[in-house]
């Protein structure tokens, strides 16, 4: 039973919380048996809370007894991707230079999650500064094929939601740092619209592109997290005002007649055969329930992992510049040599890909005013072995930068799986701050699916 | 493109006080002439009208307006 438990999506299991069919006691006990067996082999967690986790969980059972129960969250195990500052509990970034970083306060999101009644299981593995390697506390494997990578910088995220060490976890996403290991992982990843989830708090790697948001095993999940992670923040001045939408409530409205873009430029070229196959299959499921499927011309789509990369560099050399004059030592080579690179750009360069940014957000913007959504691959292979990703990485960023170059809301979400067994995800975009949509849609073709059901087999350490 | 030298890098490193060792210049040269030379294929054809966004994303939804 305690391991079903921790499988369990938060929508099933606040259920029961509520009616006192379950303790948080006995969830966080589940959750932290299955961490004690399986996260030697996985390398999920860098830091795991288990006293105050078990301290948090006796107090909302005693909560939830005494009526005051805060709502679907309340009991809830979460765990916080270790580049998220959080309050008395060691936040590494994966970094020699902050090892004994314990921050004063809570990224917002953080707080916003522990008032709503989410329990802190524990801070979950990143590459350095989400751009580098995992040299410190070792590097995540996925679950599916432990010689795998988890597809990085959130992998801890992922690869605990996947293998039920967590019941959901956030991450953060620069360059497609939630949705690249949520494919890898087979599970759901958001990153919002830039602006809908502070990141007060947050590790920063890239002001202009850096999102925070939910990784999770349900789309329902995801939808019940962003509501409360979602909102204005006076911390962080780019969060918007807009009023966060009740997604719960859109979430079982049929598609039928929602219009899906297609791109004809560069997201379906070049594909895996196995990808190919299986966004080709979502996209048939998809008129089956009834939307039209239509061309949508981006033909600035394959420029934008340069412009990306190039705005990355700059901004991340802009954030670090001084901490890398002082520790560049203490970074590892491959953080110091994607950050370092920004040193050397210049101000022309920065502006050229700025403003290569403006005409895709344009053509974006043209594409959005006619569809629902679009739908691409989030990648155009599947998870590769953790010795590819040591020796010669491949671009993970290859459908994902454009939208963390854009702003618009991004999900990714399990579609099959491969010959060998390792899950695809389907990247699904909206327009800005129309997080319902993608929701609606996603949550519709799970429906119809049993891709999130499945679960990968381990053996305990 | 030309490559970027190792002799710029060293010198533009120790102008803003980079510790940074051949190893690492080599490979950050890698890095940027890859860089330098994509970004230089795609520059727009014109300028004028290209001021940067502060806001990215584009404003909340208004379909068929």
């Amino acid at each position: 039973m305690s391991s079903e438990l921790t499988f369990l999506p938060i929508t099933t299991l606040s259920d029961m919380v509520a009616h006192r069919q379950i303790s948080p006691v006995e969830i966080v006990a589940a959750l932290l048996n299955r961490i004690d067996s399986y996260n030697a082999s996985l390398c999920s967690y860098i830091t795991v809370c288990r006293e105050s986790a078990e301290q948090a969980a006796r107090e909302a059972e005693k909560e939830i007894a005494a009526g005051r129960y805060k709502g679907p969250l309340h009991g809830i195990p979460i765990s916080h991707k270790d580049i998220s500052m959080t309050r008395g509990v060691r936040t590494t970034a994966h970094s020699r230079t902050l090892l004994e970083f314990v921050p004063d306060d809570d990224a917002t999101h953080v707080s916003r999650l522990a008032d709503a009644g989410m329990i802190l299981i524990g801070k979950t593995n990143t590459t350095e500064f989400a751009c580098g390697t995992m040299d410190v506390f070792g590097t995540s494997r996925n679950p599916w094929d432990l010689s795998c990578f988890t597809g990085g910088s959130s992998g801890g995220s992922a690869n605990a939601v996947a293998a039920g060490l967590a019941v959901a976890a956030t991450g953060s996403d620069t360059g497609g740092s939630i949705r690249t290991p949520s494919s890898f992982c087979g599970i759901v990843g958001l990153k919002p619209t830039y602006g809908r989830v502070s990141r007060y708090g947050v590790i920063p790697l890239s002001w202009s592109m850096d999102h925070v948001g939910p990784m999770t095993r349900t789309v329902a999940d995801c939808a019940l997290m962003l509501a409360t992670m979602a909102g204005h923040d006076p911390l962080d001045p780019t969060t918007s005002f807009q009023q966060v939408p009740n997604y719960a409530a859109d979430l079982n409205r049929e598609i039928s007649g929602l219009v899906l873009g297609v791109p004809q430029q560069y997201f379906y070229e070049g594909l895996h055969p196995d990808v190919e196959a299986a966004v080709r299959a979502a996209l048939q499921e998809f008129q089956r329930l009834g939307a039209r499927l239509e061309p949508v011309n981006l033909p600035h789509a394959g420029d934008m992992v340069t412009v990306g990369w190039t705005l990355m560099s700059a901004e991340a050399f802009g954030l670090h510049a001084a901490r890398l004059r002082r520790q560049s030592a203490e970074y590892g080579a491959r953080a110091r040599h994607r950050i370092a690179t920004g040193a050397f750009l210049t101000a022309a360069e920065y502006q050229e890909a700025a403003q290569i940014r403006k005409l895709w957000v344009l053509e974006l913007t043209r594409v959005m005013r006619r569809v629902d959504a679009i739908v691409t691959p989030v990648l155009p292979f599947p998870a590769f072995t953790l010795e590819t990703q040591e020796t010669n990485p491949p671009e993970t960023t290859w459908g994902t930068f454009h939208f963390n170059l854009s702003g618009h809301p991004a999900l990714s979400v399990p579609c099959g799986f491969t010959a060998a067994g390792l899950p695809i995800g389907m990247q699904l975009v909206a327009d800005a701050l129309d997080e319902g949509t993608l929701f609606r849609v996603a949550h519709a073709y799970e429906r119809t699916t049993e891709w999130h059901k499945r679960r990968p087999q381990l053996e305990a350490a | 493109m030309k490559s970027v030298t190792l002799e710029w890098l060293r010198a533009e490193a120790a102008q803003q006080g980079l510790k940074l060792t051949d190893a690492d210049l080599e490979s950050i040269a890698t890095r940027l002439t890859r860089l330098k030379s994509a970004l230089a294929v795609i520059r727009p054809a014109m300028t004028e009208t290209l001021e940067p966004a502060y806001h990215f994303a584009v404003p909340p939804p208004h379909k068929g307006s």
